[in-house]
């Protein structure tokens, strides 16, 4: 136990089973992109569920999940590692990306499209069947375990045309597309997490479907399932309903006013 | 300042028009009776009014002399905005009427009159029923409310309420329980039945009564519908529509008709206890409502069909002494035109069928091709459309809306693109099936397709003598090819004209503009810290303990230990097409002129690189693309005399003008490059580009643009949008612009979204 690296992976492993109710195939092509050793590429909106899934795909592998959550100044030394000093002594520090390789973790890049394209490079190698990572600091090369496993998530919702993933990278993944479940299995996601009545669960889905019809619009992005989820929260706290959808979901969602106007009809139609 | 300096300043505003001598010394024969400020404020609108039309203009100043009587001048801008929408709604003759009466129509609402009209709310109701139905409903004006499955038609004003706000719901309600008639598909029904159902009501002796009764069903229908879909409205909207019931009125002393259709739509909206049920409980009509048997049919309603439950409902009715007179009850029951949904619903079906077929076959074509390439290029047996079949994938669970769609094709399941597949589904919502046919028509087309392909004749054929002018290809989708050098696109320039178009909109959008310079300057300036550098203002921390540690590790420390400040580098050529057809005669054309007036401004901020085309043309031979501004050129007079000079030419030929400017864009050396379609309808033109063989060239076109780096982004003014841009651009790549006037800031907002 006195590996600070084996102290620190427990604490990333999850012991209890997340709530994940599939849309579709995900978990079998999941565990099968686990199985034949393939980095998962997760693309869809924001607050759709694709943390979740990496929660319960690592729980069902009985692997850590290490996420890292991607940012423009993310380094390549933040994700490899790198020499530190302590007592005069000069020890070296892996960073997520080598623990997760070492150890035979799930290593998670959120939201990858933020890091620069020069750190991502990183990945290249472990993402085809060398399954390796360069340390050019050691001098050395690991080879992943089969335990290891890649997955990075980005939102293509954005309509930014800066923010795209580049060929080069997309073309090494199982890709699998989350989207906002359908509306009854987005009902019992909510009740499950919000612990409301169904009632409530449908009218709050609804809420959220019709904000998502107003993409074209100009809204940049309808309700998640997560602010749903989030609104809930707020009424079971005793917040009446419509503050709770105004602060926990619309306002969120965009500043304009005709439209924030249009959803507060759609509040009181509903409520 | 005198008569002549007013006539100069209006002449000046007017350039490079020179109006008819006799039309203005009248208009300013008026104007003499006014103080010199108001003529002043009278002028400084003709710049932003001329444009539009000229008769607007005339008309403009003739009531404004007698309107700035009526009102202070401060109130003018707000006035002219009202007569600009007025004019791209309802024309001349709406604007008139509109500037003829100041009492009625601007300062009464203004004094808080309870009537609204629907003008004044539709850009709130476009976005609330979008939200509520998911797709794409128009709005249009007409007597009663009522549907034809794409239009929901509306009065255009209401004042049934002597409070606005009720006014204002009372709109809501009515669009929502259009929107449920809609739904309910009793339209389709009316189209499956095969029966006339104008003749089915016909039948009737009184055929009016049949006809409200019907109507009546339908919206008590509609109603308890709303209860379950929205549940708010219902419960609000309950008393609103008990006030409405209340006004059906007796034509004459007896009072039984009236009374029994009261009570039908009490009971019908869920009230079991009336305000006037002791008055009610007398009437016959309530006492046989109030039996087992009149609940039943009561209950029936919401159940059975609409046209299953009227006849027995007619003979209880029919049997009733007496009449009535509607009154505003009517707007609840709305009219049911049965033939326009008929018409609507068929050219729908024909559009999809057209779209499918069209899709279906670009999609087996690919699939073929890939085969023939697998097998090194020999026949494929067993290809044949005889072996093809279309089959819906069920889901572990029914209502699986993930459950992609699969073709069966040699016994082999394929996955449909999501687009053909959403289509699909629709269709099969729509028809219960798919129609063999369509499936049957998409692999014919497809193999056409190939035999087209081969023997080449028709592009020999059609060949036209070499001009001056850039050749395109076009695509034809029927047989899954380019027809060879179809298209001529020639390049013109625009001439500058001197107005005070660029001034009036700068002084017409002052707050927008420095919303726009100071969001657009966070873009510009979006400095960072860059760490890790050779040279820099403040020490890395990070990399100082990092080379410390390397250091003592025994390796060579970096020496890249600081952090500087930098500024993003935005290497961004971004392109505007601008549509120029004739379709954007009027308001359109001007806030498209005054959104590039922002634009432009805003990217003078920013500093991205940008160029700005307009297109039209006619023909295949004759598209043409206007320079306003190079990509590199800088924006001065000249550009903003051209911006001036934009006008509607003639029609929409869209593919060659996306290809020529693709083309441009990829001799840039920029690394992000953009391509804005700002368009107020379809691609169409007046020889065969139009329909499904426009879009789907239109969709190429982009296609290969973005094969090409170019991320391609369209603005539209068009409402009836939805259902083709999605296609043509792609999700999440176009935005749908309701409200003219929110254009310029619609369209900045757009450009900044993308490119940050």
């Amino acid at each position: 136990m006195n590996d600070p690296f084996v102290c620190r992976l427990e604490e990333y492993r999850i012991a209890a089973e997340p709530f994940f109710l599939p849309q579709a195939k995900e978990i079998d092509i999941g565990l099968a992109a686990s199985a034949n050793r393939l980095p998962l590429l997760l693309k869809g909106p924001t607050g759709c569920g694709k943390t979740r899934f990496m929660q319960y795909l690592a729980w069902r592998l009985n692997s850590p999940l290490i996420t890292v959550s991607c940012h423009d100044d993310l380094s390549t030394s933040d994700l490899v590692g790198r020499y530190l000093v302590k007592n005069n002594e000069a020890f070296w520090q892996d960073g997520p990306l080598t623990l997760a390789v070492r150890a035979g973790a799930i290593c998670y890049l959120d939201e990858i499209v933020e890091a620069r394209k020069d750190t991502t490079v990183v990945i290249h190698p472990l993402t085809d069947d060398r399954r390796q990572l360069p340390v050019e600091k050691l001098g050395k090369l690991y080879s992943a375990p089969p335990e290891f496993m890649l997955a990075v998530s980005y939102n293509p919702g954005y309509q930014s045309v800066l923010k795209d993933l580049k060929p080069s990278t997309r073309q090494r993944f199982v890709s699998l597309s989350f989207d906002y479940p359908p509306p009854d299995l987005e009902k019992e996601i909510v009740m499950r997490e919000g612990g409301i009545d169904e009632r409530l669960a449908v009218q709050m889905v609804k809420l959220a479907t019709m904000t998502r019809s107003l993409k074209e619009s100009g809204l940049a992005e309808g309700a998640s399932t997560r602010l749903i989820i989030q609104t809930v929260k707020l009424i079971g706290s005793g917040i009446d309903t419509v503050s709770a959808c105004r602060a926990g979901m619309l306002q969120s969602l965009t500043d304009d006013g005709e439209l924030l106007a249009a959803m507060d009809e759609m509040i009181f139609s509903l409520f | 300042m005198d008569l002549f300096d007013h006539k100069r300043r209006f002449y000046a505003g007017v350039l490079p028009a020179r109006p008819n001598t006799w039309d203005v010394d009248e208009v300013f024969e008026l104007l003499a009776e006014l103080d010199e400020t108001r003529v002043q404020a009278l002028l400084s609108y003709v710049g932003a009014i001329w444009p539009v039309s000229h008769s607007l203009c005339f008309a403009y100043l003739t009531h404004g002399a007698q309107a700035l009587e009526q009102f202070p001048k401060e109130m003018l801008g707000e006035w002219v905005r009202q007569i600009l929408a007025l004019y791209e709604s309802k024309g001349l003759l709406g604007a008139r009427q509109f500037m003829a009466d100041v009492d009625r129509f601007f300062l009464g609402p203004m004094r808080g009159v309870a009537g609204v009209a629907f003008e004044e709310i539709a850009s709130l109701m476009v976005h609330y029923l979008r939200g509520i139905s998911g797709r794409s409903i128009q709005f249009a004006v007409a007597q009663l409310p009522s549907t034809d499955t794409a239009t929901i038609f509306l009065p255009g004003f209401l004042d049934t309420f002597p409070d606005k706000q009720h006014n204002v719901f009372l709109y809501k309600l009515l669009i929502s329980l259009q929107w449920r008639q809609v739904e309910s598909r009793i339209y389709c029904q009316g189209l499956a039945a095969k029966t006339d159902v104008l003749q089915l009501l016909a039948r009737y002796p009184e055929r009016q009564l049949s006809a409200d009764l019907f109507a009546a069903i339908r919206f008590i229908q509609a109603f308890r519908s709303l209860e379950s879909e929205l549940p708010g409205l219902a419960r609000q909207g309950r008393g609103l529509c008990l006030g409405l019931i209340q006004k059906i009125v007796p034509a004459g002393d007896e009072k039984e008709k009236s009374g029994a259709l009261q009570d039908l739509l009490t009971q019908g909206i869920g009230v079991q206890d009336p305000v006037g049920r002791r008055a009610l409980s007398t009437r016959s009509s309530w006492k046989f409502l109030a039996t087992d048997g009149g609940r039943k049919i009561v209950d029936d309603l919401w159940h059975g069909a609409a046209f299953d439950v009227l006849p027995e409902l007619y003979k209880i009715f029919s049997g009733l002494a007496g009449s009535y007179h509607l009154g505003a009850a009517a707007l609840l029951l709305g009219e049911f035109d049965f033939t326009r949904a008929a018409e609507t619903i068929r050219l729908r079906r024909e559009d999809e069928k057209e779209k499918f077929v069209a899709m279906l076959a670009v999609f087996l074509e690919q699939q073929r091709q890939r085969q023939r390439d697998e097998d090194g290029g020999g026949n494929v047996p067993g290809s044949s459309p005889e072996n093809l079949l279309l089959v819906r994938q069920k889901g572990q669970k029914e209502n699986n809306s993930r459950g992609r769609d699969a073709i069966l094709l040699d016994n082999e399941g394929l996955e449909v693109p999501a687009e053909l597949a959403a289509l699909l589904k629709e269709i099969q919502d729509d028809l219960g099936v798919l129609p063999e046919a369509y499936v049957q028509a998409a692999a014919g087309q497809a193999g056409r397709g190939m035999q087209k392909k081969e023997n080449g004749s028709l592009e020999g054929e059609n060949r036209f003598a070499p001009k001056d002018g850039h050749r395109y290809d076009e695509w034809d989708y029927r047989r899954a090819g380019y027809r060879k050098d179809w298209c001529m696109l020639t390049e013109k320039s625009l001439q500058p004209v001197r107005s005070g178009f660029v001034a009036g909109t700068l002084a017409k959008y002052p707050g927008q503009l420095n919303k726009l310079r100071r969001q657009f300057e966070m873009l510009r300036s979006r400095d960072r810290f860059v760490r890790r550098r050779r040279h820099g203002d403040d020490i890395d921390l990070d990399a100082m303990i990092e080379a410390l540690g390397d250091s003592s590790a025994g390796l060579s420390p970096s020496d890249r230990l600081f952090v500087q400040l930098l500024r993003d580098e935005r290497d961004i050529a971004a392109m505007f097409l601008v549509d120029m057809s004739n379709s954007t005669e009027g308001w359109v054309g001007v806030a498209v002129k005054e959104s590039l007036v922002l634009l432009a401004e805003a990217l003078e901020v920013v500093g991205d690189r940008y160029g700005i085309y307009g297109f039209s043309g006619m023909r295949r031979s004759g598209s043409e693309l206007f320079h306003i501004k190079h990509l590199d050129e800088p924006y001065g007079a000249e550009v903003q005399g051209r911006i001036a000079a934009i006008g509607p030419k003639e029609y929409t030929r869209m593919g060659p003008p996306i290809r020529h400017v693709t083309r441009i864009l990829q001799e840039t050396r920029s690394s992000v490059r953009l391509l804005v379609v700002i368009s107020d309808g379809k691609p169409e033109d007046y020889d065969d580009y139009k329909g499904q063989y426009a879009i789907e060239d239109t969709r190429k076109a982009l296609l290969e643009a973005r094969g090409c780096g170019v991320h391609a982004f369209c603005i539209t003014i068009d409402k009836a949008a939805h259902d083709y841009l999605m296609h043509m651009f792609g999700k999440g790549n176009y935005i749908f612009v309701n409200d003219v006037l929110a254009l310029p800031a619609k369209m900045a907002e757009m450009y900044r979204l993308i490119t940050s």
